[in-house]
């Protein structure tokens, strides 16, 4: 699929949630996450296994139907085998979606999310036009949800000489609210494997707890 | 020939017109007979008062007086004789009017004394009842059927119930009469058990000084018993009018079944997003799965499924409660009506037996 293709399906996603945005009162909230991370690579020359933690801000925009969501991240992973040889990585990873409240247990997204690889010997981007499905279930009215998000990449762009491949991944876990102070904690794990055409795989996974709150 | 046949059917038309207007005609005659013969009777035309008085005395069936009328007649009868001077034919009409009448009285204001004075001596030599009951009657326990007796005369009478057959099963009164006497009747046999249903009658026999019987007079009975319909009992409260005493299970699997679904798929999403390359995956995500099962099973048991809801417990108790009290009273109120059993008795007209009848 085509980076025009993937343009097309945020754009219209965005085109899909405009009316159903308007006149409805708007809803923000925030959240703040920190997340231990392991990102594996398997290439022809080997495998590599780096750890760490990522921290990332999150922030949701609603209005009716409509949804948006800024996520950016940022971290540092190091490989655990002393002497392997292998640099460690500056971690950055971002994501701009909009979504749909479609059903009120299902959220529709899709739109760009980028990571970058950064090490004494440069920079690697990659760039995947996703689209998402975030399914929950109330265990506990007001207290206690718990949720699963698949995604996909429909396009992908890394600048390595090697063509992108595909993209996929999936989290899930728990959400409890408390009322007192009025936060959302979420205890969630996750995971994405990026590949490309020559056989290079790019694992990311993370176990991850955040805390947020609704602004309004 | 057709001619002839025309002639025929217009005579059997007028014989059927004649025949459907007669009826009628001959109704209305006895009527003013008897007005004609009152007319006669004023006007001192005697000879014809007394063939026209005859003559209404003497239709019968449908078209007969009244009994009112015809007792009228009588008396008029009995005026136009006296006033003949057929003294005795007067005071056999006079009998005659006190056997079919025992109640009734001539108006001073209508004939003369003298007439009246004949009459009054006929009737005191002439015993005699009538009985007049209700024509339906339905008789609880402690009840009874009142039969008036209407005397002409103080004189002896004795009545009794009897079976259709004439076997006679209670004497209901053994005495003297003067102008009236109410015999009272329970719906029992001389032994005291209720009679069973069937065709019955009251008879009563006139005696006079002598002990002799001068008339007896029959009142035909017809017993039946009546049981009042029991109320049908109020069905017991159906599950639609209870509310459920348990929390049910359903809405606990609900919320257990996605959270451990989460669960799994977190641990097994490894595999099922790296594929072969998942092998040193992060143990976190067992924390995380494991997590999200016992959070189910939190939501599960928090839902407290088999629980006893004590507040839907109490309403339907008090709704089998109200169920109970009205099939209680139903019940009782049947038990009542069950003992409630009435005798139905209905009465006929009453027919004299004695040879003086008219």
């Amino acid at each position: 699929m085509s980076h025009a293709t993937a343009i097309a399906l945020a754009a219209g996603l965005c085109v899909a949630v405009a009316p159903l945005a308007s006149q409805s009162a708007l809803r923000l909230s925030a959240a703040g996450e920190v997340a231990a991370v392991r990102a594996r690579s398997l290439t022809p020359a080997g495998r590599e296994r780096l750890d760490g933690f990522l921290v990332v801000g999150e922030g949701t925009l609603g209005r009716g139907h409509g949804l948006l969501r800024l996520r950016y991240g940022q971290g540092r992973v190091t490989s655990d085998s002393a002497g392997g040889g292998v640099q460690p990585r500056s971690l950055t990873d971002g994501e701009l979606l909009v979504g749909v409240a479609a059903l009120p247990w299902l959220d529709l997204w899709a739109g760009p999310h980028a990571r970058s690889y950064r090490t004494d010997f440069g920079n690697q981007r990659w760039l995947f036009w996703e689209a998402r499905a975030s399914a929950r279930a109330t265990l506990v009215p007001g207290q206690l949800q718990s949720f699963f998000e698949g995604r996909v990449a429909v396009a992908g762009r890394v600048n390595v000489p090697e063509p992108f491949g595909s993209s996929r991944g999936a989290e899930g876990g728990v959400e409890v609210r408390i009322t007192r102070p009025a936060l959302r904690l979420r205890f969630t794990y996750r995971i994405d494997q990026a590949r490309l055409a020559a056989g290079r795989r790019e694992t990311v996974e993370a176990v991850a707890f955040s805390v947020g709150r609704d602004l309004r | 020939m057709r001619a002839q046949l025309r002639v025929a059917a217009r005579g059997g038309a007028v014989v059927v017109a004649l025949l459907l207007t007669l009826r009628p005609l001959h109704a209305q005659s006895a009527q003013s007979v008897l007005a004609a013969g009152i007319r006669s009777y004023q006007s001192l035309d005697l000879d014809d008062a007394a063939g026209l008085l005859t003559r209404a005395l003497a239709f019968e069936g449908r078209d007969a007086l009244s009994r009112p009328d015809h007792a009228k007649a009588l008396m008029y009868l009995v005026a136009t004789e006296l006033l003949r001077d057929h003294r005795d034919s007067a005071f056999a009409v006079s009998r005659r009017l006190v056997a079919y009448e025992p109640r009734f009285r001539p108006s001073d204001l209508d004939f003369p004394p003298r007439t009246i004075a004949l009459y009054d001596s006929a009737r005191r030599a002439t015993p005699a009842v009538f009985a007049a009951a209700p024509a339906d009657t339905a008789l609880r326990s402690g009840e009874a059927l009142v039969i008036r007796l209407f005397g002409s005369t103080y004189h002896q009478i004795q009545a009794v119930l009897a079976r259709e057959s004439g076997t006679a099963l209670r004497i209901l009164y053994a005495g003297p009469i003067t102008d009236s006497l109410d015999v009272r009747w329970d719906g029992r046999d001389s032994s005291g058990a209720t009679v069973p249903n069937g065709d019955y009658r009251i008879a009563v026999e006139s005696r006079d000084a002598r002990g002799h019987l001068m008339r007896s007079l029959r009142l035909p009975l017809t017993v039946s018993r009546v049981v009042a319909e029991t109320l049908p009992s109020p069905p017991p409260p159906g599950s639609a009018a209870l509310l459920p005493e348990r929390q049910p299970v359903g809405p606990a699997l609900r919320v257990f079944a996605p959270a451990v679904a989460v669960g799994a798929a977190v641990m097994l999403l490894p595999g099922a997003v790296a594929g072969s390359e998942s092998g040193g995956s992060s143990k976190g995500r067992l924390v995380v799965g494991g997590a999200a099962t016992l959070a189910g099973i939190y939501a599960l048991f928090r839902h407290h499924p088999g629980n006893a809801i004590p507040e839907n417990v109490v309403r339907n108790q008090a709704v089998r409660a109200r169920w109970r009290a009205a099939a209680d009273s139903v019940a009782r109120a049947n038990v009542a009506r069950r003992r409630d059993v009435r005798l139905r008795v209905r009465s006929g007209e009453p027919v004299v037996q004695s040879p003086e009848a008219p």
